[in-house]
């Protein structure tokens, strides 16, 4: 019986509720952003944290420009697992030099460093008393605006038997038939296990960009300076003088660094930005959430038994009231961060103990009319006690305020962690939005408005979607503001 | 002799989004020259719709479905705002509105706020209109000494006289009193009372006395006016009204009042609750509670007619039911 | 049982206008509302006596301190030869179940809420009367049955707002009767109802009255229906009680001036019946500056020297019938007209 009555309010106030347009648009902004929370790691694959080097930093969004090149890999299969792979390679040999794959050798890896490939590697080797090359080439036909990062990696290794030398050279032929060479192993005497270059080449080095450019600020744009067919060349040179050589190479790569780059570009890391804007509708809902229930429930517990009880009680906790109030919030805030150590919970515990007082007030200026009502007067006749009344009649005549509240409150926080988080204070492990616009604002990219709009756009839809349902609360519980 | 005002078939109902109020349904009645009718009726029976129609000053969402209302033969509905403000409201008929001492602006003298209204509606010297406005409070009962006392420092009777002291201010010939002294303890709104009937005489005033209570109506005016869910039920001399009420509400209502003097006997009451105007029963509002009802009471809304001399019913049984004369 | 189920002795109720934390601090003396100012009364088992009186003379607060609503600044209240207060703190609350209280507004004094169901179970709930669902149910209809909200399944659960007014002040009797208390005060019950539906109420009352031998303290304003429903009459002003006794010696032939001013000030629903001029002027003092002598002096045509300075008892003119007045005698005996000015005493 009471079962039904129930349903009947309940779908009553759905009703109502869906009739109200600010409600509407409340919970329809509400429903994306839950729904971006909860899909986050199946709309991107990537950690907003820890994923980096995605592409170069910076990189602008796909969408943007599409003259800027993606991420570019040169050899479409550095692993060489079969002697198949080693068809996108143009060989050349010259004197006593043969190049053949095989099975039977391959780059382990490095523990802690990197993996390898495994089996499968391209083998050079050197016939006795005999100079000779062997050069493998990949063409690679270039078609975007340059790019500001070049890499490439490859993994040796040498066997000798006797006396011989051997080289190896990484070049990049331009397209204008230049070759400007990236690395090279210098001549060398006897074997070596599996390795690769140390530093790795990558127009990040400094040294390297100062050996090529003759100038420390170059970079990849003067490799690719226009499109056209460019080469990757790996030159293995081998001098025998009596004894026998074999060169290994595997896992030859060549990375030009992404300039565009997903949906919203990668940040100073090179990491994806749309992640971190799903993702950080995660903890914003959660830290918006949280510390908007602890400060309501705060709130209500002390509006109501200071509302109830007045006298010393009230005046004691008016008076904490007033001293929180007056005690400028951020700054506090910031000394207590600062204090706890800067975690999520620290966050959200802080912004819900110190976001009750204005809660309080409202209960408790409610609960002293409910006082005054002849209904709770009217349960006190009849012998109602102090519990009974606060159970009975006080509270659910509080929680639709606390219902309102709650969601006029989110925001508030929501917008206080972002603070924190923008001033360098929030937790250092969570990418929020407030964070992001902090880094938009440490790396200088206020420019940059694909990176530096959305997490403030989200911070407001997200803060508006909760006041439109607070109001939208409001308008139904207090039907005296609603139009006739 | 035609009357001075003369309300004819007055139909107006409020919009709202739960369906059309019907608060003012085929209300006619006339006011002499001179004469002092009551207008009684339970709270939300339309008495203060009535009112603030004819002086056009109806809500916002209100909806004048018909009727006239003839003041001294000029048709005030079809008067236009600009000419109605100008010539009508203030000049000759004025109201003193419900909860009128709440009206009053806190931050002006009384004296202040009457000269105000004086300025705004007739072309007076300052001089002239404080002289009339010192008049005026003496007639109501205030001590000129007090007229630069603000609305505070009054005692609800004295604001009320106040207002009604406003009220007069242009010379008006009818005055409309909205529930006078409703919010007034009895011998407050004894002397409220008398004043208004002093000056009713005194001035020969045409005035319609509002009130919920049949008793301040008996008490003050000539000729009463029962109205029952928008409509007016009964239309007679307030002696005749007392004496010989015809319809089954007023019979009700009058003999579901205590008496003061007399032999003590066990009163009857009228059965149910008044009905919501949004939507009223069909044929007579009163059907569902009343005890005479027949089958046509439920189809027919029955008209009000002059069924004795100067005395008007609306209902289908009063002539047949021998209980009544 | 006594003959006297309630006795009221010097009931007292002082409000402090207002106490700020400062005023406490500097222990200052805080103007009192003197609500209650000294008010001894008795009523007879099974009778209802009348309260009455004007706006804010103090008939709520004497009816919230007889029963105990509110604590009394002084004076006792003996239910049943018993001193509430001096009662083992066990044995208050059944007392305390015995006197119930009306309230004056019945869209206020109803939690909106609750269903007319949790309405009425809430006292069961508080006395813990009832084992189980299906006893308090039965308790409930019965109880509303008594207030003849018929049939009762139809108004269980209903909430306030879809009762009209009359119902509403029904449930609100219910809720009382459901305790079967001996004492109910009653505080302007029909004040906020509608004229037509106000006799129901009230012929109610009395049914139940007749029905159950309640005992009934009636506060009303209105002197026509003090007079429909009490055997007893108490006049309160400015906290006082001015005359009391039966309801016909009080209302029939009142001997303290401001009854007499009262019952001329009535309006009368009887046109042919016009009442004579009015000897009283200005309006009821604030409770907080109550004249010295007869609080009623400044407003008494009557008035001489003596009233300015003493202040009347309430005694005797006739067996069961009590006034404060200097002149009660006089006008007792008929050597002062009633309502009617003294040519020597008449004022300009
Ligand atoms: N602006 C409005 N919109 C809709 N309904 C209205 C409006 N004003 C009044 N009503 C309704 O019209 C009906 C008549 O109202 P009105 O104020 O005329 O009654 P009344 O007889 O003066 O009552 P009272 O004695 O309480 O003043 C009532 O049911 C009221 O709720
Ligand atoms: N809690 C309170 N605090 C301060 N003053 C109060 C309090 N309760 C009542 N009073 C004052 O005490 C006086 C008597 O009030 P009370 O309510 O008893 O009058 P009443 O006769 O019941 O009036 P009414 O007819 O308006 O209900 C009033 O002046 C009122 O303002
Ligand atoms: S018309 Fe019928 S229902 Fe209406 S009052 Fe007359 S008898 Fe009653
Ligand atoms: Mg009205
Ligand atoms: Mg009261």
């Amino acid at each position: 019986m009471d079962r039904g009555r129930l349903a009947r309010s309940v779908s009553e106030f759905g009703r109502m509720y869906l009739g109200n347009r600010m409600g509407q648009a409340g919970l329809a902004l509400l429903f994306i952003f839950i729904g971006m929370a909860a899909l986050a790691p199946y709309l991107t694959p990537y950690d907003p944290m820890y994923t980096m080097q995605l592409a170069n930093f910076r990189a602008k969004p796909q969408w943007l420009d599409p003259a800027l090149p993606p991420n570019l890999y040169l050899i479409t299969d550095p692993g060489l697992p079969s002697v198949a792979a080693l068809g996108e390679w143009s060989l050349e040999l010259t004197g006593g030099s043969s190049a053949s794959w095989t099975g039977s050798e391959g780059y382990p890896g490095i523990p802690l460093v990197e993996e390898g490939s495994g089996p499968g590697a391209i083998e050079v080797t050197g016939e006795p008393s005999a100079e000779g090359t062997a050069v493998v080439e990949r063409i690679y036909q270039y078609a975007y605006k340059p790019p500001r990062r070049f890499s490439v990696h490859l993994a040796y290794k040498a066997q000798v038997t006797g006396e011989a030398t051997w080289s190896i050279q990484v070049l990049l032929r331009q397209s204008d038939g230049n070759l400007l060479e990236l690395w090279s192993s210098g001549p060398r005497r006897g074997s070596q296990g599996w390795t690769v270059p140390r530093p790795q080449i990558d127009t990040n080095d400094a040294i390297l960009r100062l050996r090529l450019f003759n100038d420390i600020l170059g970079d990849a744009s003067r490799m690719f300076p226009r499109g056209g067919e460019y080469g990757l060349v790996v030159r293995v040179s081998t001098v025998s003088e009596g004894g026998t050589v074999k060169v290994y190479l595997d896992d030859v790569s060549a990375r030009i660094w992404g300039e565009s780059f997903g949906l919203l570009g990668t940040d100073n890391y090179g990491r994806d930005i749309f992640t971190q804007l799903m993702h950080g509708s995660r903890i914003s809902i959660i830290i918006g959430i949280f510390s908007a229930v602890i400060a309501v429930v705060l709130g209500v517990l002390v509006g109501l038994t200071s509302g109830y009880l007045g006298g010393w009680v009230d005046e004691l906790a008016m008076r904490i009231n007033d001293i929180l109030l007056t005690i400028p919030g951020l700054p506090f805030l910031i000394v207590l961060t600062a204090v706890l150590g800067p975690t999520i919970w620290s966050v959200i515990i802080l912004i819900g103990f110190l976001g009750w007082m204005g809660i309080a007030r409202l209960i408790r200026s409610q609960v002293l009319t409910l006082k005054t009502k002849a209904f709770v007067e009217a349960s006190r006749a009849s012998g109602g006690g102090t519990w009974h009344i606060i159970r009975v009649h006080l509270v659910p005549n509080v929680m639709t305020m606390a219902y309102t509240q709650l969601a006029l409150t989110v925001p508030g926080a929501i917008v206080t962690e972002a603070a924190l988080s923008f001033l360098g204070l929030g937790d250092p492990f969570l990418q929020t939005w407030g964070k992001m616009l902090h880094d938009v604002q440490y790396y200088g990219a206020v420019a940059e408005w694909w990176w530096a709009v959305p997490p403030g756009l989200c911070i407001a839809l997200l803060s508006m979607s909760f006041v439109f349902i607070g109001y939208a609360l409001d308008d139904i519980f207090n039907p005296k503001l609603r139009g006739r | 002799m035609t009357a001075l005002l003369e309300v004819r078939g007055l139909k107006m109902h409020y919009g709202t989004v739960k369906g059309d109020v019907k608060a003012v349904d085929d209300v006619s009645f006339s006011l002499e020259a001179g004469e002092s009718l009551g207008i009684a009726g339970e709270s939300g029976c339309g008495k203060t719709s009535v009112a603030l129609a004819l002086m056009k000053l109806q809500p916002g969402n209100a909806k004048f479905l018909g009727g006239s209302i003839t003041l001294d033969g000029m048709n005030v509905l079809a008067l236009d705002d600009e000419k109605i403000r100008r010539e009508v409201r203030w000049k000759r008929i004025s109201m003193v509105p419900q909860a009128a001492m709440n009206a009053l602006n806190p931050v002006f003298t009384v004296k202040d706020q009457i000269i105000e209204a004086i300025l705004t509606h007739e072309d007076v010297s300052e001089k002239e209109a404080e002289k009339r406005t010192l008049e005026l409070l003496k007639r109501v009962g205030i001590d000129p000494s007090r007229a630069g006392n603000y609305p505070h420092e009054f005692s609800g009777g004295m604001k009320q006289r106040a207002m009604i002291a406003m009220a007069l201010a242009c010379n008006p010939e009818i005055v409309i009193a909205d529930e006078p002294t409703t919010a007034l303890d009895v011998i407050v709104q004894a002397q409220v009372l008398k004043v208004i009937k002093t000056l009713q005489r005194d001035l020969g005033l045409s005035m319609i006395l509002i009130s919920h209570d049949l008793s301040v109506v008996a008490e003050t005016c000539e000729r009463t006016v029962i109205m029952y869910a928008g409509s007016i039920v009964e239309n007679t001399s307030t002696v005749e009204m007392f004496r010989h009420p015809l319809h089954p509400y007023s019979v009700g209502l009058i003999g579901a009042f205590p008496k003061l003097t007399g032999e003590r006997k066990r009163l009857e009451s009228i059965t149910g609750n008044p009905p919501n105007l949004l939507d009223p029963p069909p044929g007579c509002r009163f059907h569902p509670r009343c005890p005479h009802a027949r089958d046509v009471c439920t189809r027919i809304v029955p008209p009000l007619l002059e069924t004795h001399e100067n005395h008007m019913v609306a209902c289908h049984m009063v002539n047949r039911h021998p209980e009544y004369r | 049982m006594s003959e006297r189920l309630v006795r009221v002795e010097g009931l007292v109720k002082h409000f402090p206008v207002h106490m700020s934390l400062l005023d406490s601090l500097l222990r200052r003396e805080v103007p009192m509302v003197k609500a209650v100012d000294g008010v001894s009364f008795t009523i007879k088992s099974g009778e209802i006596f009348g309260l009455v009186g004007e706006s804010g003379c103090g008939k709520t607060t004497t009816g919230r301190a007889v029963i105990r609503l509110i604590e009394p600044t002084s004076g006792h209240v003996l239910f049943d030869g018993v001193d509430v207060d001096e009662l083992p703190r066990g044995e208050v609350k059944a007392y305390r179940r015995e006197m119930q209280i009306i309230f004056q507004d019945p869209f206020e004094s109803l939690n909106p809420k609750m269903t007319i169901y949790e309405l009425v179970a809430e006292p069961l709930e508080i006395h813990g009367i009832g084992a189980g669902d299906e006893e308090r149910r039965a308790l409930i209809s019965e109880a509303l049955n008594e207030v003849q909200l018929i049939p009762p399944e139809e108004f269980l659960f209903r909430y306030p707002h879809e009762l009209s007014g009359g119902q509403r002040q029904r449930v609100a009797i219910a809720r009382v009767l459901i305790l079967k208390p001996r004492f109910v005060v009653a505080d302007e019950p029909v004040s906020m109802l509608d004229v037509s539906i106000r006799t129901e109420v009230l012929n109610l009352m009395l049914d139940i009255r007749e029905k159950l031998g309640l005992t009934i303290l009636f506060i009303t304003h209105d002197l026509a229906i003090a007079r429909y429903m009490s055997d007893d009459i108490g006049v309160m002003y400015l906290g006082k009680l001015i005359e009391c006794g039966g309801t016909h010696d009080v209302l029939d032939d009142p001997d303290h001036p401001y009854t007499q001013a009262l019952m001329a000030a009535v309006p009368v629903p009887d046109a042919e019946r016009r009442r004579g001029d009015l000897p009283i002027r200005g309006e009821t003092p604030q409770p907080i500056n109550v004249p010295p002598g007869c609080r009623f002096h400044p407003r008494c045509p009557y008035a001489f020297d003596r009233c300015k300075v003493e202040e009347p008892p309430l005694v005797e003119v006739e067996p069961g019938h009590a006034a404060a007045c200097f002149l009660q005698d006089e006008f007792h005996a008929g050597r002062l007209k009633r309502g009617r000015l003294p040519e020597d005493q008449a004022e300009t």
